[in-house]
């Protein structure tokens, strides 16, 4: 029995048979009816020609490029797990054969670090000046002890390199300053104890001592000390020594300036 | 597909030959574009191991691997509107010269060259059927899925689609 088919379905099945051969039927329902339409037999027939011609199409190569790139890509999917792999690999095969030597090497380095630690190093090396220190000091209360003039002065030059001079030591360096016999020395006590001129006992100390001392030479050093630690309550005792007619006339004009420094403080 | 799927990535190699220059294909007369169908290339197999889990056990890979490679174009697509062909004739003529430019590398005879250009003249979906079923040669049954329409639709849209091509290759044989 013969297939008879409308115009779309013939329109399809030219469509179809692009793809795969139509079935005897349908095959000859298709050609039963171009033949009864010349005019869309002759569209398709131009169509399917056409159809073919595409395959003549064609397109350039692709570059060796794209498989470089491709290439590089898998190399790249692939590397750091193998790398990540081999690395803990080898690690673990080298814990296994040396761990004897990782733990020894560990000690040491452990007994290293800590025997050139920098805290401790420092520790050390504050202990040490301490005890050099506590050590000049007793040095500095001994040699003022002595009857040479010249071992009292090391005495007193020795305390600047007392690193912490305590209540003893400042009270030595007074009491020098005040009854030592020997000018050097007592000169040499004033000069230590500017270094101390924030200390309110040091200040009130080497003002009261003006009175007490007669040499010039003392005087003046200690108008130039009590100017360098601006101790401006010290203009009084100046005055008064001015004011007396036993002081020397050498040093009034040096008295006098020191008087109106310490007054312009 | 399935090895690569469950780790072997080394098979993906074997895949790349089977398929580069078939992609490459699809690529170069999408786009008329050998270094970017070369890109695209390769943004296939990126993806294909980024979305391998999705990839189902009795799936077919042949329509996996264009449905991924349509994706990538209408990607490229967006990112260059470079290419934007017009539907019709008039539009068409306007960049003809434009066409004709692009194509003056390929040595072909006129009537392959006037070929070139009116499949060039068709929309991007046209063109995109025409070479799924004709230099893909995929199955109307794999591209009915492809497009979510029925098979019945697909040969419909390629009678039509050939028609306008046919219409467009007169009008430059004239």
């Amino acid at each position: 029995m013969k297939m008879e088919i409308t115009e779309a379905q013939a329109r399809e099945l030219w469509s179809s048979q692009l793809e795969q051969p139509l079935a005897e039927k349908e095959t000859q329902a298709l050609a039963q009816f171009l033949s009864a339409n010349p005019a869309i037999k002759e569209e398709l027939e131009s169509t399917s020609m056409l159809w073919d011609n595409l395959a003549n199409m064609e397109i350039p190569s692709p570059s060796d490029h794209m498989d470089q790139k491709f290439d590089a890509f898998m190399a790249q999917m692939a590397q750091p797990k193998a790398e990540k792999m081999d690395v803990l690999y080898s690690l673990s095969i080298w814990f296994e054969t040396n761990w004897k030597v990782g733990v020894g090497a560990l000690a040491i380095g452990l007994i290293i670090g800590l025997a050139l630690s920098p805290n401790k190093e420092a520790t050390k090396v504050d202990q040490l000046a301490s005890e050099v220190s506590d050590l000049k000091k007793m040095m500095v209360l001994s040699l003022i002890e002595k009857p040479q003039a010249q071992d009292r002065i090391r005495a007193v030059s020795m305390v600047s390199e007392v690193r912490k001079a305590d209540a003893s030591i400042v009270d030595v360096l007074i009491e020098t300053m005040n009854k030592d016999k020997s000018l050097n020395v007592r000169l040499a006590a004033i000069d230590a104890l500017v270094q101390y001129g924030n200390d309110e006992e040091v200040r009130s100390a080497l003002i009261k001592t003006i009175p007490r001392q007669s040499s010039p030479l003392v005087l003046v050093t200690l108008a130039d000390a009590l100017v360098q630690i601006q101790a401006k309550e010290a203009a009084t005792e100046f005055q008064k020594m001015m004011d007396n007619k036993n002081v020397d006339p050498s040093i009034k004009s040096k008295l006098k300036s020191t008087i109106q420094t310490l007054k312009e403080i | 597909m399935l090895k690569v799927k469950s780790g072997g990535l080394e098979h993906l190699s074997l895949l790349y030959k089977r398929y580069s220059k078939r992609l490459y294909g699809f690529f170069y007369r999408m786009t008329l574009d050998s270094g970017s169908s070369e890109d695209l290339v390769q943004n296939v197999f990126e993806r294909i191991i980024k979305y391998k889990h999705y990839y189902a056990e009795n799936g077919h890979f042949e329509s996996w691997v264009f449905h991924i490679a349509r994706n990538v174009h209408l990607d490229h697509i967006k990112k260059n509107k470079r290419y934007d062909f017009q539907e019709d004739m008039q539009s068409w003529e306007g960049h003809l010269r434009e066409e004709q430019n692009k194509e003056r590398d390929i040595q072909k005879s006129d009537e392959l060259r006037n070929l070139t250009i009116a499949l060039n003249a068709l929309t991007t979906e046209k063109r995109e059927l025409i070479e799924m079923t004709r230099f893909q040669k995929l199955k109307y049954e794999q591209v009915a899925l492809l497009l979510n329409i029925s098979e019945s639709a697909v040969k419909v849209r390629i009678h039509r689609i050939m028609k306008e091509l046919k219409e467009n290759y007169s009008k430059l044989d004239a």
